[in-house]
């Protein structure tokens, strides 16, 4: 089949939902093309447990200098302290400051994080401060002995990430973005004459564009490189993350994070939205952008690490662990531009730290298009509020009432270990972006993502789906096409 | 707010039988609350042999153990909620807040037993590197989706675990028409019932790798194999012993663990070993008037000495309910002697009127052992064990003319080598 | 002659017990350490049994199939045979534990009985 419309952008990562959210605001024909399953991408989908950046301080501590330049610093910037909070509220994402602290051993430590901090604040971080032995106890006093001191940035946010992509996703969708998953962006149609952007082509057909926005992280290059124009490279760094159970008596309040050495980053441990720790992650650079796995050495040099900072952190408590694969570009700066030598051709690449800056992104890609001569007519009638499928285990015991008496299906516990009942899954499976597969579930109500990983809900969940989508329950997926999880029935 | 006067949450084996102990010691108003459409628990998809051999003294069926006592509770005047899902416990005020498809239900109860059973460990807890596939289940899951919803899981599958469900499933699997490849064990010795390892695994001579683990897991979307290497002493793989398997499906039986998250709300405190509640002989936790049995208190081998030890739960709940059980008075605490990992009950009321039977499991195997128990320095009881196993669950009956005459503070359980 | 080392599930001592016969005469039973012990070792020799459980198909049932077994043990050696029949039945109501829905399955003197109801 084949489409025309006005804007396509390519991959519905973070990056590229809080894009299509913002675009969503004009009278466009604007559509998203993602090759998986689902939305979500693929950073963004294995960043369940990891805090939304707020301070300049901790980026300056964490990654390369030079990504810094004065844009990108505005971007964090105005994102945090303008864009982000509304863009939470409108979209009721699911978030709660928990603050970030980073400990010093020694003076020479401290020393390194002065600079960091006097570097942070020329960047606008008027926020982090140094604090004593005695508060850093204080405030982490599940740390172990023998730190001296350390940084502390009360704005830091843990953000439930998925649901935040899921929102914006949605909320583009309920404001009239076309979304087509499965689809594989195969190059950029360029009119060679006038090296103008004519389209795109796609395994599922031909979308007629003029503007066509590359959101795809680490599969940027491979896009790129289609228009004949490419000078950078994608690859993945992997990180290895266990996530512990919640309401554990070592959890600290705070993130918590080591003074980086000079290559090796530190592990971190960090809070999440949905109460759960995350460790990690470790970072080792790779080639191949679609597999990872978990290592032996790789999990419990994650887990020796964060003993470091708490001596009781436990393996055993573990409820999952995963590697993600996060997108690194060579060389590692931002990019997020209209093209020069392409007319019509968009980029927002080597974005390391997209949870933070996504909609600060969005609106300043927004701007970049305006300023191209994109007509952008804002639209009457723009919702900025989703329709939140309203979740159970937040509910007072009244509300709760309620729901059941308007559905029954809210009476039906599916998830234990995360209060999520039948009524939620009805509803993530008939509301945008829709859920056809049981990670889908989990990523936006975290269904199966609880101690005992899926093992009482799993097989009711693969059930609701069938009946839902009217299909044989053969053909449930746990995520993408081959991922199927029953391969027959036993009697016919 | 409804009002009874004993609650059980969960109508598995420890919840039917706590429910009709409870109604037959005198409580006049006895409700079962079930998550399930069913009563039953995890019996329903059991459907193998092996149950009742020692409580109804003959071989059993899991649908049929819980069918006898299913019709037991019908036939007496019992309350059974199903598909009703409780959330949390008011402790203090002894309130169950749950809901259904008619909503929200509360139920105020002169005592409440705890018999939610367990859950089964995951992969992640015991950390098997690879990568994340479909086709990873825990046993149980792929037994209630073969058993109870008639789905096949796979075509080629290899177990980790020797538990005892793992071996059953090997054999279910194999009956099913998939080929399993192997039951991998960390441990050197069986973590399930030689009788299993014989009827499930031997029968169809399916290969047991003691002492091996799973290095990794293959496959981006479905499982596409496993690497299986041999281990050390201290767990470590010896390099050169890894080989491969090839198969679509993994089923983890490693281990079982107490499901306490509404006892917790409750405020009642968990042993760390079993993981399940501290209880006293009356089988009541800390907070007044909550009892617990069956799995929920520690992972039971037998379904029997689940049926036993939760009527005397049903019974005690039953006079408490009456204000006829007595004052809480002092205990005498059980501790773990030698090669003993836990005990429960884990405390011993003072003066009770009953023999007091003590479930234990040992450490590691053992041969021609004595099983003592000790206070102040006076041997209580002595039993003779030609072999213990930590597979499998040991138990001793002090009676209450031993228990009477303790001045202690503290009984021991050891084992003692002859 | 013949020899069989079999390991005796009576009790947790898993005895490892050899047999040694011809056809079907036993000459000699080694290992064992019980009278029950040795009985069972020359049952398992002479003719290995095993009790059967499996599912079939269930109309108008709660759930898409029901627990079967069999009445008595069956010879170890027809375990795969008579599964091939039993995937094949079907049953419709009454559902009533020990109902027979096949009678002498292959010969063996076992039916075959819902477990469930």
């Amino acid at each position: 089949m084949d489409y025309k419309t006005d804007v396509v952008i390519v991959g519905a990562g973070i990056v590229g939902s809080a894009v299509a959210r913002q675009l969503s605001r004009y009278e466009l024909d604007v559509m998203v093309v993602e090759k998986k399953e689902d939305i979500g991408g693929t950073a963004s989908r294995q960043n369940q447990g990891v805090v939304c950046a707020t301070s300049v301080f901790s980026m300056l501590m964490y990654e390369d200098e030079h990504m810094m330049d004065p844009t990108i610093t505005n971007l964090f910037t105005i994102s945090n302290a303008l864009i982000y909070p509304q863009w939470i509220a409108d979209l009721e994402v699911k978030y709660r400051q928990i603050g970030a602290i980073c400990v010093a051993k020694n003076q020479d430590e401290m020393d390194k994080m002065e600079v960091a901090r006097k570097k942070g604040w020329e960047r606008g971080d008027y926020r982090t401060r140094r604090v004593t032995k005695k508060q850093v106890y204080e405030l982490v006093p599940q740390l172990a002995p023998g730190y001296i001191g350390g940084y502390y940035c009360p704005d830091e946010c843990a953000i439930d990430v998925f649901d935040l992509v899921v929102a914006m996703m949605q909320n583009a969708m309920e404001n009239g973005v076309k979304v087509l998953t499965k689809t594989k962006a195969l190059a950029i149609d360029v009119d060679k004459e006038t090296k103008t952007v004519r389209g795109l082509k796609t395994d599922k057909g031909y979308i007629e564009a003029n503007y066509v926005i590359n959101c795809c992280a680490i599969y940027a290059d491979d896009l790129a490189k289609t228009t004949g124009y490419c000078d950078y490279r994608c690859y993945p760094r992997y990180g290895q993350t266990p996530i512990m159970d919640k309401n554990l008596p070592y959890a600290p309040t705070p993130m918590v994070r080591p003074c980086p050495g000079r290559v090796a980053t530190g592990v971190a441990i960090t809070p999440t939205a949905s109460g759960n720790l995350g460790v990690g992650p470790s970072a080792d650079n790779g080639e191949d952008k679609e597999y990872t796995a978990t290592t032996k050495e790789g999990i419990e040099k994650v887990m020796e690490q964060a003993r470091k900072l708490i001596p009781e952190m436990d393996l055993r408590d573990s409820v999952t662990q995963f590697t993600g694969a996060r997108c690194c570009k060579d060389p590692s700066n931002w990019v997020i531009e209209v093209s020069h030598n392409i007319k019509g051709y968009c980029e927002a690449v080597g974005i390391t730290q997209g949870v933070t800056a996504a909609p600060a992104i969005a609106c300043y890609i927004q701007n970049l298009l305006e300023n191209d001569g994109l007509q952008l007519e804002p639209k009457d009638d723009f919702q900025p509020h989703r329709k939140k499928i309203k979740r159970f285990v937040d509910m007072t015991e009244e509300e709760r009432a309620e729901a059941i008496a308007e559905d029954p299906a809210y009476g039906t516990v599916i998830c234990r270990c995360e209060t999520v009942t039948e009524a939620e899954i009805v509803r993530a499976i008939h509301t945008p972006p829709y859920a056809r597969s049981v990670d889908a579930i989990k990523r936006r109500l975290r269904a199966g993502m609880g101690r005992c990983q899926g093992g009482f809900c799993s097989s009711r969940i693969v059930e609701i789906l069938a009946r839902e989508l009217k299909v044989p329950v053969e053909t449930i997926t746990k995520n993408e096409p081959g991922s199927e999880i029953i391969v027959d029935t036993c009697r016919k | 707010m409804l009002e009874f006067d004993v609650a059980v949450i969960g109508a598995g084996p420890a919840g039917l039988a706590a429910a009709l102990a409870a109604k037959r010691s005198g409580a006049q108003k006895v409700v079962l609350v079930e998550r399930d459409f069913r009563m039953g628990g995890i019996l329903e998809q059991c459907i193998h042999m092996g149950f009742g051999l020692k409580y109804f003294g003959e071989e059993l069926s899991g649908p049929e153990y819980a069918a006898r006592f299913i019709k037991r509770i019908e036939e007496e005047d019992i309350t059974v909620m199903l598909d009703t899902m409780v959330l949390s416990i008011d402790g203090d005020m002894r309130v169950i807040h749950a809901v259904n498809k008619n909503g929200v239900v509360n139920i105020k109860a002169g005592s409440i037993i705890l018999s939610m059973g367990c859950r089964e460990r995951t992969r992640a807890q015991v950390a098997v590197p690879g990568t994340r596939p479909a086709g990873i289940f825990t046993a149980g899951t792929a037994q209630r989706f073969i058993n109870v919803q008639n789905e096949l899981v796979g075509k080629k599958a290899v177990i980790v675990g020797s538990g005892d469900i793992g071996m059953i499933m090997a054999r279910r699997l194999t009956l099913e028409g998939v080929k399993v490849e192997g039951v991998v064990e960390i441990m050197p010795y069986l973590a399930g019932l030689t009788r299993n390892r014989v009827q499930c695994l031997d029968d169809y001579d399916i290969p047991l790798y003691l002492s091996h683990t799973i290095s990794d897991i293959r496959g981006q979307y479905r499982v596409e194999g496993v690497s299986v290497a041999r281990i050390d002493e201290n767990r470590e793989i010896i390099e050169g012993t890894e080989f491969d398997i090839d198969c679509d499906t993994i089923l983890f039986s490693v281990g079982l663990i107490p499901e306490n998250e509404v006892s917790k709300s409750a405020g009642v405190l968990l042993d760390p070993v079993t993981g399940g509640p501290i209880v006293d002989d009356h089988m009541e936790t800390n907070i007044s008037g909550i009892f617990a049995c069956g799995n929920v208190l520690h992972v039971n081998d037998l379904v029997d000495n689940v049926s036993i030890e939760s009527e005397k739960a049903g019974k005690a709940a039953a006079l408490f309910a009456q204000g006829r059980l007595h004052e809480k008075t002092e205990a005498i605490s059980l501790a773990c002697g030698e090669n003993i990992r836990y005990v429960t009950p884990q405390k011993i009321v003072r003066g009770g009127q009953d023999d007091v039977t003590i479930y234990f499991r040992v450490s590691s195997p053992e041969r021609n052992i004595r099983i003592q128990a000790e206070a102040d320095g006076a041997v209580l009881l002595e039993e003779k064990r030609a072999f213990v196993n930590p597979g499998e669950i040991e138990f001793i009956t002090l009676q209450k003319e031993n228990l009477s005459g303790i001045n202690a503070e503290q009984l021991i359980i050891r084992t003692v080598r002859e | 002659m013949n020899e069989k080392t079999i390991t005796c599930i009576i009790c947790p001592s898993s005895c490892h017990i050899t047999v040694r016969g011809s056809g079907n005469s036993i000459e000699s039973i080694e290992g064992h350490t019980c009278k029950r012990g040795m009985k069972y070792a020359s049952s398992e020799y002479l003719h290995p049994e095993r009790n059967l459980t499996a599912i079939v198909k269930a109309k108008d049932y709660k759930t898409p199939v029901i627990s079967v077994r069999t009445s008595r043990p069956v010879p170890k050696d027809k375990q795969i045979a008579c599964m091939r029949i039993i995937r094949e039945l079907e049953v419709g109501p009454p559902y009533e534990i020990g109902r027979v829905i096949l009678k002498n399955i292959l010969d063996t003197g076992a039916d075959i009985l819902l477990t469930n109801e």
